[in-house]
């Protein structure tokens, strides 16, 4: 319960940074409410990309192998202003991320949250004014 | 992050104060749009003098917020959900109940928008600009001139009118544009911009409201005191509609100070296309509909 | 905008569809880009990766704008589509028709955010008696500067002179300066001309690429870093 609130409250947080509502294309019909996912890999690329930021993370699969997850981030200025640098995220750093899946089957997912193993740091990944809600709760199913 | 929670806390508290729960369908953007409009309609009533040019038109320079709006998704009433941003109230005045008067035909073509299979038909996915009437639901400035307004809409899928007052002829009808023709007239203080020429290509809303290249827009502004207007667009589409229908919000646009774009606008340039891998995305919706119905 | 830059700053020879022309630069004396020598390589390079030839796919063709991506400062300047510049006391706002491109540039003092490189860059302007100087910083190598290839890397640093000579005429120089991609600065000077009382239209590039046949991409190629080599 705890965990939920703090989710929340941080994302109306930052939701109050937003100053004008704005949304370039369909949040709902590109990704699913009802499949949130958590994922855990090495950063392979990122690039700040408008009208959105994409995230790729290796994902190894239960089998061994290893899959390409493209992640959608909020736009650069965007994350700009969230204090993210190009820095903050190495290629090769571990991380987790929260997010919901895209509806096409494809490795892809929106992030609401992404995790920086190595130092805990969180950064708030999502669109809000996209309407992309808040992360999963960290205990949702992969 | 630390310095935001403070903030976010009052809120919460604030908005639990108020008897409204804190649940995201309350707010938009982190905008409680009730109270919005109701403070803006507060606002007008100010008896601050309205500022004027030199050959004394009324001044509308100034960055200004639409009240009212919950969500990109749809101009009549709605409720919010995932992808919705916020609920909110409709922004039709005419007809009385809020509801756009389609067509039949017009009706079942917005439905068919709302599967997720469409979004990939709507215009600004594919970075296509926004269009008109489309923008005036997000913030924007004016720029006021002896001889024209210059209005820079300010969402992330920019555009730009200009709008003379120089009584020209509309363009020939063979030139179909997104934004369309803008004319601007005086109306006593009220300055009113014609719009004609659409292409009719684009959505209205990510909730596909129809318009046809038969549309014809027209808006009213009127300065109420300092920091508000009023404003007020009629719609008239005989290709989609069964009569013209116009756009009034719960409370007047409120002046939210000088800045002529988003401050991000001066240090990121508008890209788009370079990095729309979300397409491919939409078009595996519509090419696995399409493929399954074996119609193209 | 009627000159021939947007195919060749350089001097050139006709070619299918493209006049010949003078070229546009003033500095060195003979026109020709002080490139190094690996950039020359690296232009001549673009330069076979871009060219015209029927059966032809735009989405070949290395030439970013062929792609309808933006096409950089100066480029978008004299690409051949209308300009309209709005100005007030604090800022320019140069309208675009080409894409529904706008650059908001402030005429006051304003931090420039570190860490970025952006396709436009970052500008900030200020007036030198009656020239309005605009300087372009931490600007990306995703660009090119007309059709043949010719380019400016991350360290560039493009300086815009906008001169009022007459009520209907400015003079735009640009001067471009990148230590690893130039032997020294080099300046570009053109008219712009004004039209009075005829609108910006529209140019939705890829919609004018989907109506000729060719679908919306989302290929990622432009994002190879330009590689410079180490003297």
């Amino acid at each position: 319960m705890a965990n939920k609130l703090a989710f929340v409250l941080a994302t109306v947080g930052l939701i109050c940074a937003t100053t004008a509502l704005e949304a370039h294309h369909s949040f709902s019909a590109q990704y699913d409410a009802n499949k949130p996912i958590v994922l855990r890999g090495t950063i392979s690329k990122m690039l700040w990309s408008n009208p959105h930021g994409h995230l790729y993370v290796d994902v190894k699969t239960p089998d061994g192998k290893l899959v390409t997850w493209e992640l959608e981030t909020a736009s650069p200025p965007q994350l700009f202003r969230r204090g993210w640098r190009k820095e903050d995220l190495p290629i090769g750093s571990e991380v987790i991320v929260r997010g919901f899946m895209a509806r096409d089957g494809t490795a892809a997912a929106n992030a609401a949250a992404v995790t920086l193993v190595s130092t805990g740091k969180e950064l708030f990944a999502g669109s809000p004014s996209d309407g992309s809600p808040e992360a999963p709760p960290a205990g949702a199913a992969k | 992050m630390r310095a935001n929670s403070v903030v976010v806390l009052a809120l919460t508290f604030a908005f639990a104060g108020l008897g409204l729960s804190p649940a995201p369908a309350q707010v938009a953007g982190g905008r409680d749009l009730e109270r919005e409009a109701a403070a803006a309609r507060k606002q007008a009533e100010e008896k601050t003098p309205i500022p004027r040019m030199k050959d004394g038109k009324p001044d509308f320079t100034g960055m200004w917020r639409p009240s009212g709006i919950g969500a990109t998704f749809a101009w009549e009433a709605h409720p919010a959900g995932f992808g919705t941003a916020s609920e909110g109230p409709s922004i039709i005045g005419d007809p009385a109940d809020g509801i756009l008067p389609y067509q039949p035909w017009a009706l079942k073509e917005r439905e068919r928008r709302r599967r997720p299979e469409s979004a990939y038909e709507e215009n600004s996915v594919k970075c296509t600009i926004t269009g008109m009437p489309r923008l005036l639901v997000y913030e924007f400035s004016i720029q006021q001139f002896p001889d024209k307004v210059v209005i820079f809409h300010a969402t992330s899928n920019i555009a730009t009118r200009t709008v003379r007052f120089d009584n020209r002829p509309p363009l020939p009808s063979s030139i179909r544009l997104w934004m369309g023709d803008a004319r601007g007239r005086w109306e006593g203080d009220t300055m009113v911009i014609e719009t004609t020429n659409l292409n009719g290509q684009a959505w209205l809303n990510l909730g596909g409201d129809v318009m046809s290249d038969a549309m014809h827009i027209t808006e009213r502004y009127r300065m109420l005191n300092a920091t508000t207007m009023s404003m007020e667009a009629v719609i008239d589409d005989p290709k989609v509609y069964t009569r013209p229908w116009t756009m009034k919000f719960p409370g007047p646009h409120r002046k939210i100070g000088t800045r002529v774009v988003n401050d991000d606008e001066f240090d990121f340039e508008d890209s788009c296309l370079e990095g729309n891998t979300d397409l491919r995305h939409f078009k595996n919706l519509y090419d696995a509909a399409h493929a399954k119905s074996g119609s193209q | 905008m009627w000159n021939l830059a947007k195919y060749d700053v350089e001097p050139h020879g006709s070619s299918e569809g493209v006049p010949a022309g003078l070229g546009v630069i003033i500095d060195p004396a003979d026109g020709q880009i002080p490139y190094k020598p690996w950039a020359l390589a690296h232009q001549k390079d673009n330069f076979a990766k871009s060219r015209i030839t029927y059966p032809y796919d735009p989405l070949k063709n290395a030439d970013p704008v062929a792609r309808c991506y933006l096409p950089g400062v100066p480029r978008i300047t004299y690409l051949g589509w209308p300009l309209e510049i709005v100005q007030t006391k604090d800022y320019l706002s140069v309208v675009y028709e080409w894409m529904h491109l706008r650059r908001m540039i402030p005429l006051t003092p304003r931090e420039v955010p570190k860490g970025l490189d952006l396709w436009d860059g970052v500008s900030r302007a200020h007036w030198e008696g009656d020239t309005l100087v605009v300087k372009v910083t931490d600007l990306s190598d995703h660009t090119w500067l007309d059709m043949t290839g010719n380019f400016y890397s991350k360290t560039a640093q493009v300086e815009e002179r906008y001169t009022r000579v007459n009520a209907d005429t400015l003079t735009y120089e640009v001067t471009i300066d990148d230590p690893n991609v130039f032997t020294r600065p080099w300046k570009m000077r053109m008219p712009l001309q004004r039209q009075r009382d005829v609108p910006l239209l529209e140019y939705e590039c890829h919609e004018a690429l989907k109506d000729a046949g060719i679908p919306p991409t989302w290929e990622r190629d432009w994002d190879q870093p330009l590689v410079i080599p180490k003297e």
